[in-house]
């Protein structure tokens, strides 16, 4: 025990430790999170009347991003599943930074579900009546928890047994492994249910909107890593062989083909089909009565994921200039697609027809901000961490010694 | 360990940085300072059990809590009360599309009753001016502003909460903080919910609000409405689970005015209706307005396919268009004049 | 270096926060105010009671009073000095004596001539309303107020007079009380109206154009009557528009 607190205490000190690029970089993170720390006491005082929400638009950025980092947090499978399930080596030592970044997301999604709530002094009565298993939402509160949990688990104890120079006992992981994938799976499913199970909204109530969640992460998350192991590799001595980018790339091009392609069904049966359920549709890709303010955002999205698309299916694919914009391009266009793209527009128009826009408030913006760049912090000290006490550089009886505490 | 030799100055300049960072933390929840913690109920508040699990004491206890957070609030004392659904009753509502002329009185009555948020504005009724020739309510205008109703080309359809049977609000909340009573009205326990707003989501009929800021009603409205209780010999009322002043973030809806209704009154919004546009009575009771209604007249109920079973019936009956060529006599002695006293007048927002 | 930076960056910021930042911003839209005086539940109309009087020149009288004096014809045929504020659009029921009673102007009539109360006039309309007046008896149309439950209190049913004028039943226009505006709507961006499509957007057109012919000459027929009208009280010297 004493041993396991000064391995925290530890890590906690090398987080201050790097070069002047990662100091800096460590210092915005701060800055923004916390301006969106004071932009959320200030919402905390006035209420959600400081956001964009209505009652017409009851869900905005919050739950949007809450959509899009539980994908991120579902992306780590798309590296365990080919390293346990295809035996894939190349990406056998990358699986611990994907599900480092669903530590990250899972807990990036509860800060948002946080930001989010009317009452978060009330989040005991969660304890004390649960409504399970007849809301989805308590599914929801099940699967993130425990995704987090199995995550902090594997990621903890790989690490731990690294540090003590100790190789990990199968017993203690393995297992939790196979029930990560699954599990992965189900906070997806079960975020997708969250929406499509509404009858009064056509516009989410879609089958395909789980496969749609499902495609949109396994692009988006992998796509993350890639932008992840890209700077690893500039900035760090750890070596990230191009192979393991190389099968990310084909799980990547598979999942944003799958997406394009599911989006593309939607798309047909709203228009084709043309019924009034096509409503929230019209109002997301052309406007409607007159109101359009999510149209250029869609489109931007569509362009985005095409572009993405076409340069994974060019040779360009294998140079990086490429490559990572690609990715870029991709993370940013998902976004939209899911969350402003998806969220919003199940609420225009309202069940009863009425036309009512929805636009974020600065304030709003910047607890998103905020939220993100604490996200980011922890994703970054998490691998700032990682890295040493993976190579072999900082273990129990070794000092990391390239660097001081300066 | 980390912290090497002849490093003190460094040493002291970190423990500055860790100040300054520390600083720049807490000075940036300073916004708090502003918080009111009387919105979180106290201790007692806090730790108050979900409705169902109350005791007659607990009970007690809360409604004395609900009395005092009134006075607070609002400096006007009311008698808290908590009144329970009456066996062999289940509530029914009926609209006559016919009949309904889209005056929106129903709206305001309702405001008053119970005790919404004027700024922001909190409306549990909405009232659609449809086009004729149509029941989709997507072609339906929410912001008609006519000087006088109704219009030759439209009817007029208010639309509620319609209690349904088979709720998707209540079935998603993560809390039980919603739930349908026996005598069929959905109520929101204030105390309990935790404004995640599911339940907003899920209705298809648009029919819960959330208190987005801390709700306000003038004093003066309240002090109105004091008034007239005393003057017909009553006590300024709030019901638990109705229309006692909501705290922030929580969801609310219509209840059917249930503190009225469950003492055998009519609900506010049919009280008012001009035009006898709305039934209300129990369902169970064959000999009731309502029952008699459903056994005459054609009935729908709204978004039936989406298969809630609501308690909120529309209803037709014959019915001659007015006369156009009454119109000539606009103007002739004993017309009535329409002016416009209201709705035009606008107060200061609070 | 760097260290001077970052904690010149912390302060600056936390200097911003306990100054410079103040409380998020918080659109409210205006509000609609409206009273508990406007929204009580009262009827259109206040129907007169049995025996309705009428203060003339100070005294109270019955409307026997005059009536004993000045019998009225059978057909529609208002004086000009007396009544003037009815006026009788009620379809092809244009005679005064088809529910006035001629022996006793204190009362009313059914279409055999036997007296019927003021008050009691639903046994009246229903002669002709059958439709209606079903419906009125079992709650479907018109008013209830009250208690739904008749154990727990009075129960009122209201009388067709409550709401209609017998003289032109049709429901007046109503004042519209104030549209919705909540959270940041700002009241002019209102949804338009809908224009409907296939056939019934074109027939739609079709009364339309029908309807605004009829206005126009609607209009002429009344700046036709009322220039009649006031050419006549010219002539009587009687101000008009008095109720």
């Amino acid at each position: 025990m004493r041993e396991y607190t000064r391995f925290l205490q530890r890590c906690f000190r090398l987080s201050f430790v790097g070069t002047k690029l990662y100091k800096f970089w460590m210092l915005f993170l701060s800055v923004v999170a916390l301006i969106g720390l004071n932009a959320w006491a200030k919402q905390a005082v006035g209420g959600l009347a400081t956001t964009g929400m209505t009652d017409q638009v009851s869900w905005g950025l919050y739950i949007a991003n809450f959509t899009f980092l539980v994908g991120m947090a579902a992306a780590a499978v798309m590296l365990v599943i080919p390293v346990y399930v295809y035996k894939n080596k190349d990406l056998h030592d990358l699986v611990i930074f994907g599900e480092l970044l669903a530590v990250a997301a899972v807990t990036m999604c509860l800060m948002f579900i946080m930001a989010d709530m009317g009452r978060p002094d009330r989040g005991l009565h969660l304890f004390m009546r649960f409504n399970w298993p007849i809301s989805v939402l308590t599914w929801d509160v099940i699967v993130l928890n425990g995704y987090l949990a199995l995550n902090l688990h594997i990621c903890g104890y790989l690490i731990w047994c690294a540090y003590n120079e100790r190789k990990p006992g199968k017993a203690f992981y393995i297992p939790f492994v196979f029930l990560a994938i699954f599990w992965a799976f189900s906070i997806h499913t079960v975020t997708a249910f969250l929406y499509s199970g509404l009858g009064g909204r056509p516009f989410w109530n879609s089958a395909v909107l789980a496969p749609r969640f499902l495609a949109s992460a396994f692009a988006a998350g992998p796509a993350f890593l890639v932008l992840t192991l890209l700077v690893i590799n500039r900035f760090t001595k750890y070596d990230v062989p191009r192979a393991a980018l190389q099968t990310l790339r084909g799980i990547i091009t598979v999942a944003l083909t799958i997406n394009m392609f599911l989006l593309g069904c939607e798309v047909f049966t709203e228009f084709y089909t043309d019924s009034t359920h096509a409503a929230s549709a019209h109002y997301l890709f052309e406007g409607l009565g007159g109101k359009h303010a999510l149209v250029p955002w869609i489109w931007t999205a569509i362009a985005l994921n095409t572009f993405a698309l076409v340069v994974l299916y060019s040779p360009f694919k294998r140079r990086v200039v490429f490559y990572a914009p690609a990715c870029g391009a991709m993370i940013v266009g998902i976004w939209i697609e899911k969350g402003m793209g998806l969220i919003v527009p199940g609420f225009i128009p309202t069940p009863l027809g009425e036309v009512f826009e929805y636009v974020p408030t600065l304030n709003e913006t910047l607890v998103c901000f905020g939220i993100w760049a604490a996200g980011l912090l922890l994703f970054t000290i998490l691998v700032r961490v990682t890295i040493p006490v993976l190579s072999g550089e900082l273990t129990k009886n070794k000092l990391y010694s390239t660097d001081s505490f300066s | 360990m980390l912290a090497r030799p002849s490093t003190r100055r460094n040493f002291l300049r970190s423990g500055v940085q860790v100040v300054a960072g520390m600083g720049a933390f807490v000075s940036a929840l300073k916004p708090l300072a502003d918080f009111d913690v009387d919105t979180l109920g106290g201790v007692e508040g806090f730790l108050q059990k979900h409705y169902k699990e109350m005791s007659a004491d607990d009970m007690k206890a809360s409604l004395a809590r609900i009395e005092s957070d009134v006075k607070r609030r609002f400096d006007v004392d009311v008698v808290a009360r908590d009144i329970k659904p009456v066996d062999g009753v289940e509530f029914v509502y009926a609209l006559n599309l016919s009949r309904c002329v889209g005056c929106r009185k129903c709206v305001h009555a309702c405001v008053q009753e119970n005790n919404q948020s004027r700024s922001p504005e909190i409306q549990y009724i909405r009232v659609l001016e449809m086009p004729k020739g149509t029941l989709d309510i997507e072609k339906g205008n929410h912001h008609y502003d006519r000087p006088t109703v109704p219009d030759e080309d439209h009817f007029y359809m208010p639309i509620q909460c319609h209690q349904c049977d088979d709720p998707p609000c209540t079935k998603v909340c993560p809390v039980e903080a919603t739930w349908t009573e026996p005598d069929g009205i959905t109520v929101v326990d204030y105390d309990w919910c935790i404004g995640c707003r599911y339940c907003e989501a899920a209705c298809p009929y648009w029919a819960r609000r959330f208190n987005f800021a801390e709700p306000t009603i003038p004093k003066e409205e309240l002090i109105a409405k004091k008034d007239a209780a005393e003057a017909k010999g009553e006590q300024l009322e709030v019901n638990y689970l109705s229309n006692r002043p909501r705290p922030v973030g929580v969801v609310e809806k219509c209840t059917f005015c249930l503190h009225r209704t469950r003492e055998g009154k009519m609900p506010a919004c049919l009280e008012v209706c001009p035009v006898g546009a709305r039934k209300f009575g129990n369902i169970l009771d064959s000999t009731s307005e309502v029952a008699q209604i459903l056994k005459t007249k054609r009935v729908f109920v709204l978004k039936e396919e989406l298969g809630t079973n609501p308690r909120f019936f529309y209803y037709f009956d014959e019915r001659y268009p007015q006369d156009s060529s009454q119109k000539s006599f606009e103007g002739m002695p004993g017309m009535p004049e329409i002016t416009r006293t209201h709705g035009a007048s606008k107060g200061e927002p609070k | 270096m760097h260290q001077t930076v970052l904690t010149a960056v912390f302060l600056a910021l936390a200097g911003w926060f306990l100054v410079g930042s103040g409380p998020a911003d918080i659109p409210l839209a205006e509000r609609n105010v409206v009273t508990l005086e406007m929204v009580q539940p009262t009827t259109l109309r206040t129907p007169l009671g049995p025996n309705p009087t009428i203060i003339v020149g100070g005294v109270k009288k019955t409307c026997q009073t005059c009536h004993e004096i000045w019998d009225s014809g059978v057909r529609q045929n208002k004086s000009l000095v007396q009544h003037l504020d009815t006026w009788l659009s009620h379809g092809e029921n244009d005679n005064c004596l088809s529910c006035h009673n001629r022996e006793d102007r204190g009362m009313l009539s059914d279409r055999e001539g036997n007296p019927i109360p003021f008050g009691d006039s639903a046994a009246l309309c229903s002669q002709c309303h059958g439709p209606t007046w079903r419906d009125w008896q079992s709650g479907a149309h018109g008013r209830t107020n009250g208690y739904w439950d008749k154990s727990k209190g009075e129960q009122v049913r209201q009388q067709c007079v409550a709401c209609h004028d017998p003289h032109h039943p049709a429901f007046p226009q109503l004042e519209t009380f104030p549209a919705p505006n909540t959270l940041r709507q700002i009241t002019d961006e209102h949804a338009g109206d809908h224009v409907l499509e296939g056939p019934i957007g074109r027939f739609r057109e079709v009364i339309r154009s029908e309807r605004e012919a009829k206005a126009e000459a609607n209009a002429k027929e009344a700046a036709a009557k009322r220039a009649a009208l006031d050419a006549k009280y010219k002539e009587l010297g009687i101000e008009r528009g008095e109720k």
